[in-house]
């Protein structure tokens, strides 16, 4: 009966999910890699590693509404206007200088990214940071603004001003740790084949002309741009320079050991910064670094300040 | 002493901080993607459609203007002909380089759908690389995400045969959160 049961099970499951004729084709391939969704020759990857890792890139999200002329006209400019495309490429992500994502306000399937968010005008452009954690949590809307009657220069503008000003504000703090909902368990394993309907479970967004510029553009764009308050510059090199040499200058008067363990605190973040710079792997997490400075410090006899920019 | 030794303890310790990358999928919307007659493949394409915003992989399962219902099972070669005829840019990897690709797709929060069990895909749904774990998404059980540590998910992928399918493109965004920063 079993062994029935077993010869049952082989034949219906013959032509399921990933039948014999899948692993014997994946063996047949061997290490391959296949860039699949465009039919030309130049896609056929030869090589078998993965491409760069580009998880250092901002995101830009556009989200639009159909018959929504404004975002039509964002759209369109944005793949002609170097303003714009310097921050963003359309098209062609490995050359972008951020992930570009357009999004469309009546897909059901994506009503989920907006829980968190009010969305008052289309189109809304959001700026979110990296997410490789180098400046926070990429979950973090750095920039929100609504409307677009043309001006590519004052969005760029935008853009870059909310950047920087939220970049200078980040100590470049640990990853943030996204908490997995409740859900998380062990695996199991049964599939029962039914009936199974052929239409989506969802409405599916119909096509959207495409609108191509120029057209005259509605008025009264709202801008919602977080204002920062001005962050006084310095040159950090010259500071670092000067307090150097005043360490240097007393290393063999009083307080010898405060000086060294200082002198430690200054290698120990250059090394920590060039290893960053050259994205090699970090021997601490960012909160541990800290930790391990207020350490030296509170050793050094001098109470923990705020992290520095690029420590 | 105590400073220098705690000092040491630090820097033999490393890099104890939790880092996990996860796709943001609500059940429900994961619920669509469940496995209904031997389609996994296309289900666990479909999810990562959904989470990457690519509509014609997200609606590979039915029968919509991105082309008729994708059912049943699959191998590269058929995958390779419906993303190309659909227009699904994606990277459809065999052999010894899937465990890199994996990594990579994770890490830049794109996610997979890969080998995962004997004749089975599912999707690569997060990584904690800290204390490396995978977080995998099974589509007959998509009401939850199944915690797997390295030697765990390395039996479930070698299971199935190296065999994984990321869609190419930006990456997603996390879900936006307002914190206030400025």
């Amino acid at each position: 009966m079993n062994a029935m049961l077993l010869w049952m099970t082989m034949v219906f499951a013959a032509d399921l999910n990933v039948p014999q004729a899948a692993s014997d084709e994946v063996l047949r391939r061997g290490s391959s890699v296949e860039m699949v969704g465009i039919i030309t020759e130049d896609d056929i990857l030869v090589a078998l590693g993965p491409p760069a890792d580009d998880s250092h890139k901002w995101f830009l999200t556009v989200i639009t509404r159909p018959g929504c002329s404004a975002c039509a006209l964002l759209k369109a400019e944005w793949s002609i206007k170097p303003e714009l495309l310097a921050f963003a490429r359309p098209g062609d992500p490995e050359n972008s200088w951020s992930h570009y994502n357009v999004y469309r306000s009546d897909d059901p399937t994506q009503s989920f990214r907006w829980q968190g968010i009010q969305i008052t005008e289309y189109p809304t452009v959001l700026v979110q940071p990296p997410r490789n954690g180098q400046y926070g949590d990429p979950a973090t809307v750095v920039m929100q603004r609504s409307g677009y009657a043309g001006g590519a220069p004052s969005l760029a503008g935008a853009i870059r001003s909310a950047v920087l000003a939220y970049a200078t504000r980040q100590p470049r703090a640990a990853r943030s740790v996204q908490v997995v909902s409740a859900d998380v368990g062990i695996a199991a394993d049964a599939v029962q084949p039914e009936v199974v309907s052929a239409a989506p479970p969802f409405v599916v967004p119909g096509v959207e002309p495409v609108v191509q510029p120029p057209f005259v553009p509605p008025l009264a764009p709202a801008p919602q741009v977080p204002e920062p308050p001005s962050v006084p510059q310095g040159d950090s090199l010259a500071v670092l320079l000067s307090l150097l040499f005043s360490l240097l200058g007393s290393l063999f008067g009083t307080g010898m050991l405060t000086n060294v363990l200082l002198v430690t605190i200054m290698l120990l973040s250059a090394i920590r910064t060039f290893r960053k710079a050259t994205n090699q792997k970090l021997w601490l997490s960012d909160e541990d670094f800290e930790k391990l400075l207020a350490a030296l410090k509170a050793a050094a006899g001098k109470p923990p300040t705020a992290p520095r920019q690029g420590l | 002493m105590r400073t220098l030794i705690t000092i040491a303890a630090i820097l033999i310790c490393g890099d104890a901080a939790s880092a996990t990358e996860m796709m943001e999928l609500p059940a429900e919307v994961r619920a669509w993607f469940r496995n209904p007659d031997g389609s996994c493949v296309q289900c666990s394409i479909g999810m990562c459609g959904a989470w990457s915003n690519v509509p014609a992989a997200t609606m590979l399962l039915w029968d919509t203007r991105y082309g008729s219902a994708v059912r049943g099972g699959s191998w590269p070669s058929r995958v390779a002909s419906y993303c190309n005829a659909r227009g699904i840019r994606a990277y459809n990897v065999t052999g010894d380089a899937t465990h890199s690709w994996m990594m990579w797709a994770a890490k830049t929060g794109r996610f997979a759908a890969v080998g995962a069990g004997q004749a089975h895909f599912q999707t690569l749904y997060g990584k904690d690389a800290a204390n490396k774990l995978w977080f995998v998404c099974n589509n007959n059980s998509t009401h939850k995400i199944d915690e797997y540590t390295q030697a765990g998910f390395d039996r479930l992928h070698h299971a199935s045969g190296h065999w994984v399918v990321i869609l190419a493109g930006p990456a997603p965004p996390a879900v936006p959160v307002y914190r206030q920063w400025w």
